[in-house]
């Protein structure tokens, strides 16, 4: 028999979980959390099982009941893809939160996660965050083996940590044979800001490998000072349109007033249909009170493509001095346009302008349809009833949308429509968003709502919503 | 590796998740939402939306509709190998199942890879049998299926990288002629391995792969829901001569998925073998 092992911090009881525990270990866990009122989360850490016994899965339940009674959260902490099929088959998934916990792993392991192309930011990102002369040895260690994939995040980790300290590194790096490693080294040398190696960064604009051009491009921003914007817009007239890409990537990044004329003037200039709509996305992310008029300006361009980038810059930028234009524009023959120029609309107050909005609803498409009416959810003062008469509509996202948009502005209204549709929409779409505002809102009585549909309810993911939820 | 990653909220994750599983038999758990997030965000920024919700509408109601769904798979199904993994089990089948066949007197033996991902299991397959002779003592036809046809056209070419290889032993090198960055699969090895399009959890599968005597099927069980897992071992099942031997992935069971087979433990590995 091996004792549980478990320790509380900071109101986290986590409980580190051995093979041998069984189901008498289990049970403490919940006289453990009982005892402590402090308690606010419970984490079951499975790091060290491949498998569990059917005994366990039943205190877990136990332990789940408890936390439900406690109104507190549960997680399960990694765990492998085995247990998870046991939980699968048990259909007890869905009541837990399943998270990796990375403070269990030895640190041999972790870097195992390297070799993940998944994994392997989120590890490298907690390894910098807890970074220490034990994480850097290791480091060193890795690179030192050679491993490209390995080696790649070693140093994107000593970088992201900021260790200056192993510069020589990073620019040894420089040199390797592998794409990734070159790319990692170029990023992580802009990121601890070693303008030494900016005029080699420099060269690996034209690279062909697109990672280690775009790196390149990141660095030389992170590291520019006045001249840069200067020394990058040559770039921007080069032959090769791979080169010109680079250059307005780059450009876009300083993004200071010098970087902004470039650009704009290179919009005039330049002839490329794939390097306009780039100049346009990134024009776009400037704060600069012209890139409004030139992104309207683009919205009558030939190119189809450019005309839905400048339409989705300006609706990130919200419709301003423009209002009255982008409100003609929902009507644009391309509905992307249409679509864009519609959710650049949000935030707007007056009536006749809610109106006119309103008024192209029945003239477009499906999804300029549902862009308005995610845009009338962000509106002021919008009467409800326009968007209680789109409940019945045939289209299922249209009716989502609507609840959803009466949930912004008028949380009653859309409380009693939810109840109304979780019940009776045929659409799951529909009635999961009706279960996601009831749980928003709350009303007396609502987990019993919930409960009283679980015989009747028949998809798989409001299911397992509900079972998450109230823990049945 | 520059673009910072798009949030999925609970309601997108589920409809998206929806539509991969409808179109794939691919089922995300909560805990692999990060992975939609890391492979789509780029797509997103491309077709200029800020939300999933955006995209999910773009599935629905674009023209291009069914195109982009054929992304969107190809993007979420890349499943990342490197040759020679879980070499345990390739040994088996190289030192015991495909000499036992032989010597059950199988003058045709098929080995089915799937999902075969860009193509390093069944070269690793193709590699070892042939430097075992094996090739030369019954006909072997090696048959590699995935349902991403981006990562069925790589395999077909044949050009890896250095991160495919991972702690292979020298000589295993000797397959691969080198261009710069590029390994590329000798014509040798190449010719013994048969590529095609598919999804692993239709029944139309069975048809088109037809009866094979070896099934690997490996760390892919874990991205489908128990129906999903079942309809594909049943299909397994249906396709397996007798003997028929299916390879798992190591963290993989049939533990409550199917009482079809019996499992094997060859030292180093497992073994699946159908039951009589």
């Amino acid at each position: 028999m091996v004792e549980l092992q478990y320790e509380i911090k900071n109101g986290v009881f986590k409980a580190h979980i051995n093979p041998d525990n069984d189901l008498s270990d289990i049970s403490e866990v919940c006289n453990i959390v009982e005892e402590h009122s402090e308690v606010v989360l419970i984490g079951i850490d499975l790091y060290k099982c491949s498998y569990i016994q059917s005994k366990f899965l039943a205190g877990l339940v136990a332990v789940k009941k408890l936390a439900m009674v406690r109104k507190i959260n549960i997680e399960l902490l990694n765990v492998c893809d085995n247990i998870i099929q046991v939980l699968q088959s048990t259909n007890l998934q869905k009541l837990f939160v399943i998270k990796d916990d990375f403070a269990s792993y030895p640190l041999d392991a972790l870097f195992e996660r390297f070799l993940d192309t998944d994994k392997a930011g989120t590890v490298s990102e907690y390894l910098a965050a807890n970074y220490d002369d034990n994480i850097q040895n290791k480091l060193i260690e890795l690179i030192d083996g050679g491993n490209p994939l390995l080696v790649e995040y070693a140093i994107l980790t000593m970088g992201r940590a900021q260790d200056y300290q192993n510069l020589e590194i990073y620019r040894k790096a420089l040199n390797a044979n592998e794409a990734s490693v070159k790319s990692a080294a170029i990023l992580v040398l802009g990121w601890i800001g070693d303008t030494q190696s900016k005029e080699q960064l420099y060269s690996y604009l034209a690279s062909k490998e697109i990672g280690i051009s775009e790196a390149a491009a990141a660095s030389i921003a992170l590291l520019s000072d006045d001249t840069d914007s200067e020394k990058l817009a040559k770039y921007l007239h080069d032959s090769d349109i791979r080169i010109r890409l680079v250059a307005i990537y780059a450009l876009s990044l300083i993004n200071d007033e010098k970087a902004f004329e470039y650009l704009s003037n290179a919009m005039n200039e330049e002839k490329d249909e794939a390097v306009r709509i780039q100049l346009t996305k990134k024009i776009a992310l400037f704060k600069d009170e012209r890139v409004g008029r030139i992104l309207l300006g683009l919205l009558d361009d030939n190119s189809i493509q450019l005309r839905e980038a400048a339409a989705s810059g300006l609706s990130r930028r919200g419709s301003g001095e423009f209002t009255s234009i982008l409100v003609e524009k929902i009507g644009d023959n391309d509905n992307w346009v249409g679509f864009f120029a519609a959710k650049s609309l949000a935030g707007i107050e007056d009536e006749n302008i809610i109106k006119k909005i309103e008024s192209y609803y029945d003239k477009v498409e499906q999804n300029v349809k549902l862009a308005i009416i995610e845009v009338l959810g962000k509106c002021k003062g919008v009467d409800p009833s326009f968007l209680l008469s789109k409940l019945d509509d045939t289209n299922e996202d249209i009716r989502k949308e609507a609840l959803n948009s009466l949930s912004l502005m008028h949380g009653p209204v859309a409380l009693t429509a939810a109840i109304k549709l979780f019940n009776k929409d045929e659409s799951w779409l529909v009635r999961y968003k009706a279960v996601n505002i009831i749980l928003e809102q709350k009303p007396v009585g609502y987990d019993n709502l919930l409960r009283a549909r679980l015989k009747d309810e028949t998809n798989k993911y409001i299911l397992e919503h509900i079972i998450g939820e109230i823990g049945e | 590796m520059l673009l910072s990653s798009i949030k999925i909220n609970d309601q997108e994750f589920v409809e998206l998740k929806d539509v991969i599983y409808r179109n794939s038999g691919i089922m995300f758990a909560e805990n692999k939402k990060y992975l939609l997030e890391n492979r789509l965000s780029k797509r997103l920024a491309d077709l200029n939306f800020t939300t999933f919700k955006d995209y999910i509408y773009y599935l629905k109601y674009d023209i291009k509709k069914r195109q982009e769904l054929d992304t969107l798979i190809n993007l979420v199904t890349i499943n990342e190998t490197y040759f020679l993994r879980e070499r345990g089990q390739l040994d088996y089948l190289v030192s015991n199942i495909v000499p036992d066949l032989i010597k059950a007197g199988k003058k045709s033996i098929k080995i089915w890879s799937a999902p075969c991902s860009t193509g390093e299991e069944p070269y690793s397959i193709a590699i070892l049998l042939k430097n075992a002779g094996l090739f030369d003592k019954a006909s072997i036809d090696i048959i590699a299926t995935d349902i991403n046809s981006e990562v069925v056209a790589l395999a077909k070419k044949g050009e890896y990288r250095q991160a495919s290889f991972r702690g292979v032993p020298a000589d295993f090198m000797r397959n691969f002629d080198v261009q710069g960055q590029s390994y590329f699969i000798k014509d040798e090895i190449k010719r013994h391995v048969r590529f095609n399009t598919g999804n692993i959890t239709t029944p139309t599968i069975t048809s088109l792969i037809g009866k094979v005597d070896v099934i690997f099927c490996r760390n892919v069980l874990i991205y489908f829901d128990m129906d999903g897992k079942q309809r594909t071992i049943k299909n397994f099942h249906n396709m397996l001569t007798e003997p028929g031997y299916l390879c798992l992935g190591h963290s993989e069971t049939l533990n409550k998925i199917s009482e079809d087979f019996t499992m094997k433990n060859a030292g180093t590995c497992i073994i699946y073998m159908k039951k009589k």
